[in-house]
């Protein structure tokens, strides 16, 4: 027995050892060229099973197989001349993701056809940058939009109460005066800080959830909704509105979301069509979870992920794309929360899909089991709600509210069909 | 109600029977790893463990002293696992060092909708005592960080008695590095000279919190079993209900 009180020590102080070492966190990742060299590489993760050892309760802990998918990739990364740069296991997917950077200036498209070859690799594909959709361009008078809901009404019957929504954004002002006390999660993505307030995250999550009757700023449209703050993209030094994500940080704020439970995923960004995000909202939908996406102006239709089949998609009321699938919800002069605990007025799409996704807590508040397809249908307006001179109505909170709750929302002209007044 | 504790057996002189499995336990190694080189898609993972305490399903195999453990694990891309655990105990003999080893092989499959089924076989001996070695079969389901098994044996710790065993498994993830991990189990035996006269269920229980830093996980946790005489003829030690700490090195 001293022999196994010795190893017993021994472990103790490798372990503590391989605590108090500094841990290599990845440093913010540069908006352009180390992405563009970067490939992720896909490793099947062996599925959960009995095993009676690291721990007594069982084999679902992923941390098991970890160091041998380590083992393969560092093999896979020695053959093709690449350099991990991070890894994330993704159990939504069965699969280990590996951020692997070429060392040289070999072309892309033949490496990713080469590991794509290799029997190892699952799936590769290249890094995408993706960026948020706010209107970098000065704001806009004062123009209360979410009056266009008659949202006095509408929280009348519901405030989102017991609806889980994921924020995948830029960083959130936690303890700004308008979301102090609304989010319950918070989790960096992209690096090892703590507690970043970026722009776009604190007004996408400030248009959701914003405190209501706190006597400062704005009422979100689902006040009473949990946040849960998923910080997958970073904005630039000195741009407060632009922001970028990659394809990692989204897929890694996704896996986190489908592991916490959320009911509702706010992706208010936009960019190339991506395999691995496909994936992952795939099994998204598969488990009931309501994805809405900002659709980007400037793509249309082709818009990622808000193109993607179920997703939401959602663009302000001055979008151009002509697309009848997607919606149109207030999007322009949106005062909303900003870092510094202040209020600002926004506008882009980023914030329409903002209001979607506080509309859509609502009526899962409601509703708890309501699907992606009768929200989408309580969210289509009526023909009827048409104003003349314009190609699509925008969606209609009382209406919606009432099509899924069953009561008259705002005035029973309106749930019977009449229309919520409409921004000119 | 309390039951007397029952003397330890004596254990079968038939220990060097059991060195072929110890044998057997390195050989299932190399077979592993050899499959691994053959087979580039597969995936070889294991541990070297050092435990305060050795409770197996809630009753300590160890004395309640410090034991040492081993494993390795072969999973192939299509599902099949294959295996082998290594631990030294104190049983039977509480002044003798045996060595237990399970070998088990099953097949797990994740489906769409991410649920995990798997099912499998496991037969675990020992050096020392032979005679309490035996199979189960095992039946299994994991859903995001939860878990459910039953294991079967017709012939528990070969005293020609059935015995069911059932367990609830579950983690939380608190931070990247921290996780409360919590289990409950259920055995139902007629191996009543093992497990006392009246005895029909055996409940255990730990609730932990475990710490992941690059290969190492430690967990620290308290473990309770509803008796603490369960198991006395066979460990010929009671088992205490307290802290129990663990510390791996994952390779």
């Amino acid at each position: 027995m001293k022999a196994i009180r010795a190893a017993l020590v021994m472990l103790s102080c490798l372990a503590v050892g391989a605590c108090m070492a500094p841990e290599k966190r990845p440093v913010e990742p540069d908006a352009t060229a180390p992405l563009g060299r970067q490939v992720l590489v896909m490793l099947r993760a062996a599925a959960p099973h009995f095993r009676p050892d690291v721990s007594y309760a069982g084999g679902y802990d992923v941390a098991a197989g970890r160091a041998a998918q380590m083992r393969i990739a560092k093999g896979l990364a020695n053959q093709h001349e690449l350099t991990i740069v991070d890894g994330w296991p993704m159990p939504a997917l069965g699969v280990d993701c590996f951020v692997m950077q070429t060392r040289d200036d070999a072309s892309l498209e033949q490496l990713i056809a080469r590991l794509a070859a290799d029997p190892r690799v699952e799936s590769v594909q290249a890094m995408n940058l993706f960026r948020v959709l706010a209107h970098t361009d000065s704001l806009y008078p004062l123009q209360p939009s979410a009056r266009a809901w008659a949202l006095d009404d509408v929280h009348r019957i519901a405030t989102g109460k017991r609806v889980r929504i994921a924020v995948i954004d830029t960083g959130v002002e936690i303890d700004h005066p308008d979301l102090a006390g609304r989010v319950a999660v918070t989790r960096n993505l992209v690096d090892g800080r703590v507690d970043v307030a970026e722009f776009h995250g604190t007004a996408v999550a400030g248009v959701i959830g914003a405190r209501a009757d706190n006597g400062v700023g704005i009422a979100g449209i689902a006040p009473d909704a949990t946040l849960v703050a998923l910080r997958a993209c970073w904005q630039p030094e000195g741009s407060a509105a632009a922001a970028v994500c990659s394809t990692f940080t989204l897929a890694k704020a996704l896996q986190f979301a489908l592991e916490d439970r959320v009911g509702i995923i706010n992706l208010s960004v936009g960019g190339p069509r991506d395999r691995l995000l496909d994936r992952l909202l795939d099994v998204a939908s598969s488990r009931g979870v309501i994805v809405v996406a900002a659709v980007d102006p400037s793509a249309g239709k082709a818009s990622f992920p808000a193109s993607h089949r179920g997703v939401l998609a959602v663009a302000d009321v001055d979008g151009q794309d002509a697309s009848f699938a997607i919606m149109l919800a207030p999007g322009r002069d949106i005062p909303t929360s900003i870092p510094g605990k202040q209020w600002g007025f926004v506008s882009g799409s980023s914030f329409a899909a903002a209001h979607v996704t506080g509309l859509v807590a609502l009526l899962r508040e409601l509703a708890p089991n309501v699907q992606s397809q009768q929200i989408r249908e309580a969210l289509a307006p009526k023909e009827a709600a048409r104003v003349a001179g314009t190609r699509r109505p925008m969606v209609d909170a009382c209406a919606a509210v009432a099509a899924i709750g069953g009561a008259c929302a705002c005035t029973c002209a309106v749930a019977a069909g009449g229309g919520a007044p409409l921004p000119r | 109600m309390a039951h007397a504790p029952v003397p330890a057996r004596s254990p079968p002189a038939e220990g060097h029977r059991f060195r072929g499995n110890v044998a057997a336990l390195g050989r299932v190694a190399l077979i592993g790893l050899a499959l691994s080189t053959a087979d580039a898609t597969a995936q070889v993972s294991g541990s070297m463990s050092a435990v305060s305490n050795y409770r197996y399903r809630g009753v300590s195999l160890s004395h309640n002293d410090p034991a040492a453990q081993a494993a390795i694990v072969y999973d192939d891309p299509q599902g099949w696992y294959a295996g082998a655990f290594a631990s030294t105990v104190r049983i039977g003999n509480p002044t003798a060092n045996e060595v237990q080893g399970s070998f088990f092989a099953g097949y797990a499959r994740t489906m769409p909708v991410g649920a995990t089924f798997e099912a499998g076989i496991v037969y675990t001996g020992f050096t020392g005592p032979t005679s309490y070695a035996y199979p189960e079969v095992m039946l299994g389901a994991t859903y995001d960080r939860i878990n459910a098994r039953m294991l079967y044996s017709a012939n528990y710790y070969g005293r020609g008695a059935d015995a069911f065993y059932s367990e609830l498994n579950a983690a939380h993830r608190l931070s990247e590095h921290v996780q409360v991990v919590a289990h409950v189990g259920a055995l139902w035996t007629r191996a009543k000279d093992v497990y006392g006269d009246s005895l029909d269920t055996v409940y255990d229980g730990r609730v932990g919190v475990a710490f992941d830093f690059q290969h190492f996980t430690v967990q620290v946790s308290w473990i309770g079993i509803s008796d603490a005489n369960a198991g006395y003829g066979l460990t010929g030690v009671r088992s205490r209900n307290g802290p129990v700490m663990s510390i791996s090195w994952l390779f």
